[in-house]
């Protein structure tokens, strides 16, 4: 009754074909924007100041700094850098009406694919390969929801919020209630952060996971579970989500659901693993419902490398 | 090119030696130490008070900082929680060309505080008992079991249950060239202690102190290029897994002599050491049209040899020597590729476009070995062949997804999938999801953001093996036929004095019979009325947060949450036949409630802070009974499961100086818990048991209180 799984094959092929027939809708339909920038000329960082003294803190920023050290751009340079030359908008010396005055890229304003553009123009690196077409891009969050370059609360990463946690909160409101709960991953506490977990620059897996899958993720810190074990339980081999719950639950381990009605949504044919465990079962302290419950007995849950674990009972 | 990268090595290694020297010279240096006095009070053993921390008494060193900047070298060392149980620290040396970054984490893990054993650990994988109890308690059958058991119990030590994580970190990034980067990792992962095990030996249970002794270690090397229009990264990590202990043997406690239906003692096996590769390779490339290409492909061997331990430790048995076993070691090894491929376009300003291929593929390579022995316990033989079965899946997906930016508020979206699963030795081999997810979002003004969002997927089994033992066609809760609604409305306001975060969502789960012949050609299957009926969760939220002044910011939030669960079970012993007289259905529903407020106030602008929260979850569980047929009547649904989580703060913070602060702070937890699992778990039963004699380690749950008050004082230099 075992059947191979089918193997690897023609994926290669039909990407490359997927991309060609892309690039070739690419060139046919191309909309090419353009810039009215064209004529305007760089002024220096001074310039700017001299009316947006407010971002006079910028050159003592770890960004400005990186710009100088890392890409050779002075500061002196640095707000054309992103914001573009602005010969023209100087000009205009604050007229809204005069149309030099919009030739500067203000972020406030831009698309969020304008916005992202203009960050990936330098940060386009390994992390950020994946940003397009990842989640966050989808969704139409760009760089400055999660990140200021003129007003950080938080230095080191330029965060909008004081900590790592408190920005990915401001949406995920769901997940800033679930490791609250009563079992819970140690991110109130400081020992994770979400980017342990999650790459919020994008990345290969739906979730935006900084491994392959869950597993991969879970046996990073559960190297333990990885085996692979002699006898494996397979949902477990499959998924770590088919029993836990990522980020907190009411129950003990992270548990989807508590013990042993966890085990009993599969096993339900049969021998003891059928029975309705009541207030009676429980009132006695049965080892079936009582304190880890199934897996009282079956405690190589996970797996067993015992010649006889096939219950992972030993 | 290569010359290049030899020289970037050599110089990376020169700088890791050389630069903790050379970055004082340059630069402006400042510290920074966080210290204090701390009382606490708490009122219960319960370990959720200190579960992933640690609360001292008296003087702690709450934080330890040092850091260079200078015109080309960057340093920074961190100390957190210096001498406490979740101590940490971190080095960073960051240059134009360089970053090394070092840390160490300790993370403590506390179970129980008051777990009692009799065992004694013998250092080498045996806890052992006086053989008095073993004596005693054999004499005495289950009859008398708990009396004997409980004169022996208050001689039971204190044996917390802890595991303490120690891992160190070391990283190295070194730009080759412009566009050129390379990475150098490695880490060390020792993970001690204790954790609750349970052995059953032949039809009794035993809940011991399982040592903890693993190590795991990791390197990895990544060569990662950053051009404009094409980045890729190529990257290997090797991983080890070793644990201290292959097997631990437990001496019976009811048994002290050895015969054909009963072991002095019982074995399990542990974690087999084993080791991974991952060699992974993402690339993405800008094409025309605003259109990009991204890919991943990653490869996974993982694989374990350990030596198998005898079918029993019970000398009764000639099985008890290991040279019966069919093979002397597991033999195991599992390769998992993973592939990527995604295309993103946006032909035209108002409209994206997506396609993508995902495919998760774990081919298990490990061994079937036919064991001509099955020993279930120590002591229960049984003298038919098993064999292990490797378990396999491929899953595909294929993605196509579309936006259309109809006007500048208003944008749609469409997604729409199918994966295909294929599995070896599983209740089913084939199956295939289909969903569709419609989003749209609506932006009136640069401050607002609706969003609502709807998913419908269908799952379908496709080849259902019915010489399963589980199977034909149960709804299992992994496999079974679904289909999945599921929406969702997010309400998003933001200015620079108010945000406000408006959440709520619905979804349903339905799992269905299947079609078709369900039972496999055996009419004494009924399963296709049985197993997980369906889930329904329902959620809602609001999030606030209000600059009131530039000396008053007021917070709150609240969310809930909650999921409905069905499943119809059958107390027939063999198969499920019955289906009348056995019914019955159990319901589920976990409620969530998660909720605070908190006020910051700068009293006195720039010199005194105030700052006061208040948060509480509150999580309820409920198991009911319904449905029961006639010989489930007297079935009492188990009590509801609860817990309840408040802290109260209140901290004050006087700026004295620009060097110095002092902070004083106040904080009140409360714990409530009620869990029928471990509220009064004793050592035993609290009553003779006619079948199974249970030992636990008595690691009751108990609510608590707890008072923390706090001086400190923050001073850079």
């Amino acid at each position: 009754m075992m059947r191979k799984p089918t193997r690897f094959f023609l994926t290669p092929f039909s990407a490359a074909l997927i991309l060609g027939l892309f690039m070739v809708l690419g060139r046919t339909i191309s909309a090419e924007t353009t810039t009215s920038t064209d004529k305007a000329e760089f002024v220096g960082a001074q310039t700017c100041l001299s009316c947006h003294a407010d971002r006079d803190s910028f050159k003592n920023s770890s960004h400005a700094k990186n710009m100088a050290r890392m890409k050779g751009i002075e500061y002196e340079k640095s707000c054309e850098t992103c914001h573009g030359p602005g010969s023209l908008h100087a000009a205009a010396a604050g007229d809204k009406s005069n149309p030099g005055y919009a030739t500067i890229k203000s972020f406030k304003n831009s698309s969020s694919a304008d916005v992202n553009a203009a960050c990936l123009t330098c940060h386009q690196d390994q992390g950020r390969l994946h940003w397009a077409g990842g989640t966050h891009e989808k969704r139409g969050v760009t760089c400055l929801n999660c990140h200021s370059v003129h007003n950080p609360k938080n230095e080191k990463k330029l965060l909008t919020s004081v900590d790592e946690k408190s920005v990915c909160f401001q949406c995920h409101q769901d997940i800033k209630a679930e490791i609250r709960r009563n079992s819970h991953m140690p991110i109130l506490e400081g020992k994770m952060s979400c980017s342990d977990c999650h790459n919020p620059h994008g990345s290969a897996t739906d979730k935006m996971l900084v491994a392959d899958n869950v597993n991969q993720l879970c046996f990073k810190c559960h190297a333990e579970k990885r085996g692979p074990f002699l006898w494996t339980h397979s949902p477990v081999q499959e998924n770590c989500l088919t029993c836990h719950v990522p980020h907190g639950s009411h129950n003990d381990k992270m548990l989807v659901a508590k013990l042993p009605m966890l085990c009993q949504r599969c096993h339900f044919n049969g021998g003891h693993n059928n029975a309705a465990y009541d207030a009676v079962n429980i009132s006695r302290q049965e080892n079936r419902s009582a304190n880890k419950s199934c897996a009282n007995c079956h405690s190589n849950i996970h797996g067993s490398n015992h010649p006889s674990g096939k219950f992972f009972v030993r | 090119m290569n010359r290049k990268i030899i020289l970037g090595v050599i110089s990376l290694i020169a700088i890791v030696v050389s630069a903790p020297l050379a970055v004082f010279a340059e630069s402006k240096v400042t510290q920074e130490v966080e210290t204090g006095f701390q009382q606490k009070d708490v009122n219960s053993p319960e370990s959720k008070f200190e579960e992933y921390k640690e609360v001292p008494n008296g003087m702690f060193i709450e934080h330890y900082g040092l850091s260079s900047e200078g015109e080309k070298t960057d340093f920074e060392f961190n100390a957190n929680h210096i001498r406490q149980d979740d101590q940490s620290a971190d080095v960073k040396i960051k240059g134009a060309k360089y970053k090394v970054e070092g840390s160490w984490d300790q993370t403590p893990h506390l179970f129980s505080k008051e777990s009692k054993t009799l065992y004694t650990d013998d250092g080498n994988g045996h806890l052992t008992l006086p053989d008095p109890i073993q004596q005693t308690l054999q004499t005495g059958g289950s009859t008398n079991f708990v009396t004997n058991f409980s004169s022996f119990a208050a001689g039971a030590h204190i044996q917390e249950l802890k595991t303490s994580t120690n891992k160190g970190n070391l990283a190295l990034g070194f730009n080759l060239t412009d566009t050129l980067k390379l990475n150098v990792g490695a880490s060390e992962e020792m993970k001690k202690g204790f954790q609750a095990k349970g052995i059953r030996i032949d039809s009794d249970y035993t809940e011991i102190a399982r040592p903890v002794d693993f190590k795991t270690y990791n390197t990895n090397l990544g060569l990662g290029f950053s051009g404009k229009e094409i980045q890729w990264g190529l990257n290997y990590n090797f991983s080890s897994f070793k644990d201290g202990l292959d097997s631990l043997t437990i001496d019976n406690p009811i048994r002290f002599t050895n015969d054909g239906s009963n072991s002095r003692t019982g074995r399990i096996s542990l974690e087999p050491d084993n080791y991974s590769h991952n060699v992974n390779f993402d690339a993405g490339v800008n094409l025309p049209s605003h259109s990009r290409f991204t890919t991943k492909v990653s490869f996974n061997s993982m694989r374990q040899n350990q030596g198998l331990i005898p079918y029993t430790s019970n000398p009764a048995f000639a099985a008890s020597d290991p040279s019966l076993l069919p093979e002397n070691t597991a033999n195991a090894k599992t390769i998992n590729w993973v592939q990527d491929y995604n295309l993103t376009s946006r032909p035209l300003k108002k409209v994206d476009l997506g396609i993508r291929y995902h495919s998760d593929q774990l081919n298990n390579k490990t061994s079937e070995i036919n064991f001509p022995l099955y020993f279930q316990t120590e002591s229960s033989s049984v003298t038919s062949t098993i064999t292990n079965e490797p378990f396999s899946f491929r899953k595909d997906s294929l993605i196509g997804s579309a936006g259309w930016h109809v006007f500048e508020p208003l944008q749609f979206n469409l997604k729409y999938g199918a994966e295909w699963v294929n599995r070896n030795n599983r209740e089913v081999r084939k199956q295939r999801e289909d969903s569709l997810n419609l989003s749209t979002d609506y932006k009136p003004c640069r401050a607002a953001l609706i969003r609502a969002s709807y998913v419908s997927a269908r799952r379908r089994m496709k080849d259902i093996n019915s010489d399963d033992i589980f199977a034909p066609n149960a709804r299992l809760f992994d496999m079974a036929d679904r289909d999945r609604n599921k929406g969702n409305l997010r309400v998003q306001l933001n200015s620079s004095k108010a945000s406000i975060g408006l959440t709520g969502g619905l979804g349903h789960d339905k799992f269905l019979p299947g079609k078709g012949d369900l039972t496999g050609g055996n009419t004494n299957y009924a399963n296709q009325l049985y197993g997980f009926q369906g889930s329904q969760i329902a959620e809602g939220g609001v999030d606030i947060d209000l600059n009131i002044s530039d000396q008053i910011g007021v917070y709150s939030y609240y969310q809930y949450q909650q999921e409905k669960t069905s499943r119809r079970g059958n107390t027939g012993t063999t198969n499920l036949t019955s289906a009348d007289q056995k019914d019955f259905t159990q319901r589920q529903d976990t409620r969530y409630n998660t909720g605070g407020i908190g006020l910051n106030v700068s009293a006195i602008k720039n010199v005194i802070d105030i700052t006061l929260g208040y948060d509480v979850t509150s999580s309820k569980g409920n198991t009911d009974f319904t449905n029961l047929g006639p010989s489930n009547s007297t079935k009492i649904s188990p009590p509801e499961t609860k817990t309840t989580k408040q802290d109260f703060s209140v901290k004050g913070k006087v700026h004295a100086s620009t060097n110095l602060a002092i902070g004083l702070s106040y904080l009140y937890e409360k714990y409530n818990v009620n869990d029928w699992a471990t509220t009064g778990l004793g050592l035993t039963n609290p009553v003779s048991p006619s079948t199974n004699r249970n030992i636990f380690l008595g690691d009751a749950t108990h609510d608590y209180k707890a008072h923390i008050v706090t001086i400190a004082a923050d001073y850079k230099f």
